[in-house]
């Protein structure tokens, strides 16, 4: 192949706290069905008591229990996304897949239980599989090695950016011809005792509301901080020749792409960064703002960086941001981090098929300040056509893609 | 059999997906699915359960009778 190449979205798998796709993932989001709740009690507590963590959906088999946590739910999302594909009894296509994976801590609970293991129980050894489960790439290799997909395997870890940046770049090959076809994604499970204690230091992170559901409100002018997820989500890309040719089913086309970095600071949000981002995914997708029906917004819940998107988005889109819905899904779903990126285009596309614009649940106090129509009411049942998502990492690396109606 | 080979076992099955029935000394490590690096590492639960260590020279096992003579060996030494 070579030459420019339409990339259409061939199949979807996500494993969430609020379920899985195919399930009820996209109907409990458009429910406001909040999967954030609090962490199983644990000795020592950890100083963070509430996330969104996953009770079921995890594929249980051997095979994939005896991988670090990020890898069982790339492998149990990943299943999902080839199977929904069509693609799971298919070797040959699948030897010509590529895997792109996007993670921002990586195996974290393999390296929690190793540090535990040499600094608290005072062993003086680790097990051999510390490090090939704890590679930074292990969920990407483990996806190639489960269904023998052959093509280019690629990690991106930038931070909540990662997932976003692996569909992203997955366009691109497919687009320009490296490669057919690319199983992109990501998946974060950083809910260790190690990794809670580095958020919490931050202070980005929301206390427990009451009730506990409704602790991660974006938009609302009470709004207070992020809450953690975990979850993992995956699209498998495909040039259009080849979905046609197998006559795979269509869900979408991934049309712009826009990536930049604020250059400005490692944690603090800039709109100058987001904007090159979000108008390089337009000018990538040969699109005017109007043409955007719907926005799934970064949208983490703090004040700060809810605030500073707001203003990216009124910058761009002009007057035209008053008419075009904008919703903050990590309020039921979490931060889902590096896997953030690809659980919410996957809710974008959901929104396509189903023409209905989930919520930014618990808004319960719209904050006018920010200038934009925040879907705070409820799930809206409107046609949708054409969908931008935002994803904004710390280290300033911004991720925008843009998916429309096949 | 004896309790120390059941317990192996035991970590066996903890370790890689195979069922009990039918594994006997003469099963090799082969045949159950256990390479190089997942050897290794059955090798490692099973020092840390019984808290003995493996000398790391001589030749690797290759049936689970060769495993569990180890073991036994080892832990007459203890």
């Amino acid at each position: 192949m070579s030459g420019s190449h339409r990339v259409v979205v061939t199949g979807i798998g996500v494993v969430s706290a609020v379920g899985t796709w195919p399930g009820r993932f996209f109907e409990r989001v458009c429910l406001a069905d909040s999967g954030i709740k609090p962490l199983p009690e644990t000795n020592p507590a950890p100083p963070i008591t509430i996330a969104a963590w996953i009770e079921e959906g995890i594929d249980n088999d051997p095979k994939t229990a005896a991988h670090d946590r990020v890898t069982q739910l790339a492998l149990s999302a990943g299943r999902r996304a080839l199977d929904e594909a069509k693609l799971l009894d298919q070797p040959d296509l699948l030897r010509e897949t590529g895997v792109y994976l996007g993670t921002g801590a990586g195996p974290s609970s393999t390296m929690d239980q190793s540090y535990h293991r040499l600094y608290a129980e005072q062993k003086d050894r680790v097990s051999p599989m510390t490090l090939p489960r704890g590679i930074h790439n292990a969920p990407a290799s483990e996806l190639a090695i489960r269904f023998g997909m052959g093509g280019a395997n690629n990690t991106f870890a930038i931070a909540c950016a990662s997932s976003a940046t692996a569909i992203g770049e997955a366009m691109r090959a497919i687009r320009h011809g490296y490669s057919k076809r690319i199983l992109a994604g990501g998946s974060e499970a950083l809910l260790t005792y190690g990794v809670l204690h580095a958020w919490h230091a931050l202070r980005a992170v929301a206390p427990p509301a009451d009730p506990v559901s409704a602790s991660c409100r974006p938009f609302s002018a009470d709004r207070n901080g992020l809450v953690m997820g975990e979850g993992s989500g995956f699209m498998v890309l495909e040039s259009l020749e080849s979905a046609q040719a197998r006559n795979a089913p269509i869900l979408a086309e991934i049309v712009g792409y826009g990536a930049s970095c604020d250059a400005e600071h490692i944690t603090h949000p800039a709109t100058e960064g987001q904007q090159r981002a979000v108008r390089n995914a337009l000018q990538d997708a040969g699109m005017e703002p109007a043409s955007i029906d719907y926005i799934n917004a970064h949208g983490t819940g703090t004040l700060a960086g809810d605030a500073v998107e707001a203003e990216t988005l009124r910058t761009v889109f002009g007057t035209n941001i008053r008419d075009i819905p904008v919703s903050a899904t990590k309020a039921v779903h979490g931060h889902l981090m590096g896997a953030g990126g690809a659980v919410e285009l996957a809710i974008g596309i959901l929104s396509i098929g189903h023409n209905r614009i989930p919520p930014t649940a618990h808004c319960r106090l719209p904050d006018e300040t920010l200038g934009i129509d925040m879907v705070a009411e409820g799930a809206r049942e409107q046609t949708v056509e054409t969908v931008l998502s935002n994803s904004f990492a710390f280290g300033g690396s911004n991720a925008v893609l843009i998916a429309r109606r096949f | 059999m004896n309790d120390i080979e059941e317990q192996l076992y035991v970590l066996l099955i903890k370790e890689i997906p195979v069922v009990r029935e039918g594994l006997t000394r003469d099963t090799t490590l082969e045949e159950i699915g256990l390479d190089s690096l997942s050897t290794i590492e059955f090798m490692f639960q099973i020092e840390d359960h019984f808290e003995i260590r493996f000398d790391q020279t001589g030749t690797p096992p290759k049936t689970l009778g060769d495993v569990f003579d180890e073991v036994h060996a080892k832990l007459a030494q203890a």
